[in-house]
């Protein structure tokens, strides 16, 4: 489960103060779907890098699996990242001179595990995301953007997470692609019993979320459920 | 795939920027070990001068080192003060005398080249049916007073030494054929120098005569110089009885118990014989010369080593700055995933160690090729101009003992002494070389990255989230 408390988020820019999240409150149950919707420059990146242990917040609380990890030191928020988070990038960002085996499997690595056991679970995560064969051991140059996105969702879950963080996951890819990915995270939700909270602006993929949150000027509000399997 | 792997991996990401790297690198590494190398061809040569000083003192007679000769003869009193003084081990003593050809000319008989070993006032000399292998000359001559076209004969005479087996400069004769002479000999024996004995047809057991005395062919010895392997040498105390000069030396040879000691037994030695009565002499201030100008070239070699091992740091540490620069957003992603600090750090350290391991095994091959000629070019471009320094300054060089076949250069003498003296060095790589050079990248590859692996662990991994 994530559970957020009162999250602030302030940066300095020359003399001023900008603050991206103001008191944001929300939850979250563990495997369900959530999308956080907003404007560019809403805040929603600053969001999900908090959610994500890749910034500190100013103050609040996040707790997953009722451990505050805005709390955690820097050691622990790695070792936090490896186990427990899963990312999702709009441009993937897997790395270019390994291959696509190769870039599952190196969150095991930093995890420590073995190289039999994450040479097996990388590819059945990359049967699981439907790269064919043949293209597992390609580079990401010699893929296509679905294809990159699939790899980078195996590679999110890799260290089976309980938190998948999203963003922009379709927000490359044409629409059709983009409903493939969409559907993968949503199975994922129900065969892996992961958390995946995406930030986006496609309206479409929002509606079809167990909760679908918005963000105004920092302030998150909760939109009706909408909720169409 | 390990840190290690995907360093070695990264390393070869972009074909020709490495390539380019590699060769920019190992044009540093490489000269910074050729400097390496230098300096220790020079070193091993500082140490052989060093130890070609040897452990000598000459004393000889007061003034007797100029042209013009002089002073009185040593005696056997003053080889006891030499004995007493502190760090001397043992004394010999050699007497000289000359041998003039029976036959030779009667005008020119007296005329003796002057400088040769000093004292010629009161050198004795007899006669000998034996000829000089040294053809005089013109300059030899010139020297003696004897025209160019005088139709008189000039010969030179045969430089004699009484001797316990060593030459007037404590070296002992290296005997070629028979044996040397010993401190017991006291018959009318004697050992020759190759070339009188060639000019002569003597061997060992055969006989000439000197001072109206037979003497036998014990041994022939080789030197070195035409002037050394032209001379003779007999029982010392038999010269000092055929020459009228029992009591008296020539040359005192004192040997020293180590070389570090030479300079100060000299002052001592000095100290207790008087400067009035002798002059001490070591070859320690020729070599002085030579061992000061290898030492500038060590100076400049291991300012080259650093400064190219600076350059090669500095030329690695800007790659990977912008190897950085240029992957931020992949550190960001590692970081995103789960790598720690460490581990990227490593992952970067392993790739600047790769290109600099590659630079270092290539600039090995740069070494190889071109020590020899660093180590030459510094060496005789130091000598060089050592030497014309000291030709502008007017210092006296040696080779002042006339005849034909030595050289008398005055000026420049001196520094061709040193220039001769430090004649090739020879510059090879070793294992100690590879070592060193191992190290040296090592330490490049370490300081090169260490601030870009300090700015890695200062990037955000959010970073990959607010580009986007």
């Amino acid at each position: 489960m994530l559970q957020v408390d009162h999250l602030v988020k302030e940066f300095r820019q020359g003399d001023n103060k900008i603050t991206p999240v103001k008191d944001v409150n929300f939850q979250v149950e563990t495997g369900e779907f959530a999308a956080i919707i907003g404007k560019s420059g809403s805040g929603k990146s600053t969001l999900l890098a908090l959610l994500g242990a890749l910034d500190q917040p100013t103050k609040g609380s996040i707790f997953v699996d009722e451990v505050d990890i805005a709390k955690l030191s820097a050691k622990k928020l790695t070792a936090y990242r490896c186990a427990d988070i899963g990312f999702v990038f709009q441009q993937y960002n897997l790395v270019p001179n390994l291959t696509a085996i190769e870039n599952v499997m190196l969150p095991m690595e930093f995890a420590g595990v073995p190289k039999a056991k994450r040479l097996n679970r990388a590819k059945s995560l990359l049967d699981q995301v439907g790269l064919e064969d043949g293209k597992q051991l390609r580079r990401p140059t010699r893929l296509s953007g679905g294809e990159q996105q699939r790899v980078a969702i195996a590679r999110a879950l890799a260290n089976k997470p309980k938190l998948i963080l999203a963003d922009e996951p379709t927000g490359n890819l044409d629409s059709q692609t983009g409903e493939h990915i969409f559907g993968l995270l949503h199975s994922l939700t129900r065969s892996e019993k992961v958390t995946i909270v995406a930030v986006t602006h496609d309206l479409s993929i929002a509606g079809k979320t167990d909760k679908t949150f918005k963000l105004v000027d920092g302030i998150l509000h909760e939109e009706k459920p909408q909720k169409k399997s | 795939m390990s840190v290690v792997t995907r360093g070695v991996k990264n390393a070869f990401r972009n074909w020709l920027r490495s390539l380019a790297v590699v060769l920019i690198l190992s044009i540093g590494i490489g000269l910074s070990m050729s400097m390496l190398v230098a300096n220790e061809a020079v070193n091993a040569k500082i140490t052989d001068l060093k130890a070609s000083i040897g452990t000598t003192l000459t004393i000889s007679p007061a003034g007797s080192q100029g042209f013009e000769g002089g002073g009185e003869p040593l005696t056997t009193d003053e080889m006891t003060t030499i004995s007493n003084v502190e760090h001397v081990v043992s004394v010999s003593a050699t007497s000289s005398f000359r041998l003039q050809n029976e036959d030779s000319s009667s005008d020119t008989s007296s005329a003796m080249p002057g400088g040769m070993g000093g004292s010629s006032s009161s050198t004795s000399t007899g006669t000998t049916n034996l000829v000089s292998s040294v053809d005089a000359g013109t300059l030899g001559r010139r020297n003696n007073g004897v025209s160019d076209d005088s139709t008189a004969t000039f010969t030179m005479p045969i430089t004699g030494t009484g001797s316990t087996g060593t030459d007037s400069s404590g070296e002992e004769y290296n005997i070629t054929s028979g044996r040397n002479l010993t401190s017991s000999d006291t018959d009318y024996v004697a050992v020759i120098g190759t070339d009188l004995a060639i000019k002569n047809s003597l061997s060992v057991g055969s006989t000439f005569t000197a001072y109206d005395q037979t003497f036998t062919v014990v041994g022939i010895f080789d030197q070195g110089t035409t002037f050394d392997n032209a001379g003779v040498a007999v029982p010392l105390s038999v010269a000092q009885t055929l020459t009228e000069t029992t009591g008296e030396v020539s040359a005192i040879i004192a040997t020293v118990d180590s070389a570090d000691n030479v300079e100060s037994t000299q002052e001592a030695v000095q100290t207790a014989l008087g400067e009035d009565v002798a002059d001490v002499t070591s070859s320690e201030s020729t070599v002085a010369t030579a061992i000061e100008s290898l030492q500038g070239v060590q100076q400049i070699s291991i300012i080259a080593f650093v400064g190219a091992l600076v350059a090669a740091a500095v030329i690695i540490f800007l790659i990977m700055m912008m190897i950085v620069r240029e992957r931020r957003r992949e550190i960001g992603v590692l970081k995103a995933i789960g790598g720690s600090n460490v581990t990227i750090m490593s992952q970067f350290i392993v790739e600047s160690l790769v290109l600099v391991f590659m630079g270092a095994i290539v600039g090995l091959g740069v070494t190889m090729v071109s020590s020899n000629s660093i180590a030459s070019a510094l060496v005789s471009s130091s000598t060089s101009s050592s030497s014309s320094a000291t030709s502008e300054s007017g210092q006296p060089g040696g080779g002042m003992q006339g005849g034909g076949a030595i050289d008398i250069e005055g000026g420049q003498g001196g520094m061709q002494g040193s220039t001769q003296l430090i004649g090739q060095v020879a510059a090879n790589v070793g294992w100690k070389t590879i070592v060193y050079g191992a190290l040296a990248a090592i330490a490049i590859a370490v300081v090169g990255s260490a601030i870009p692996a300090w700015i890695i662990s200062r990037v955000r991994p959010a970073v990959v989230l607010r580009g986007e």
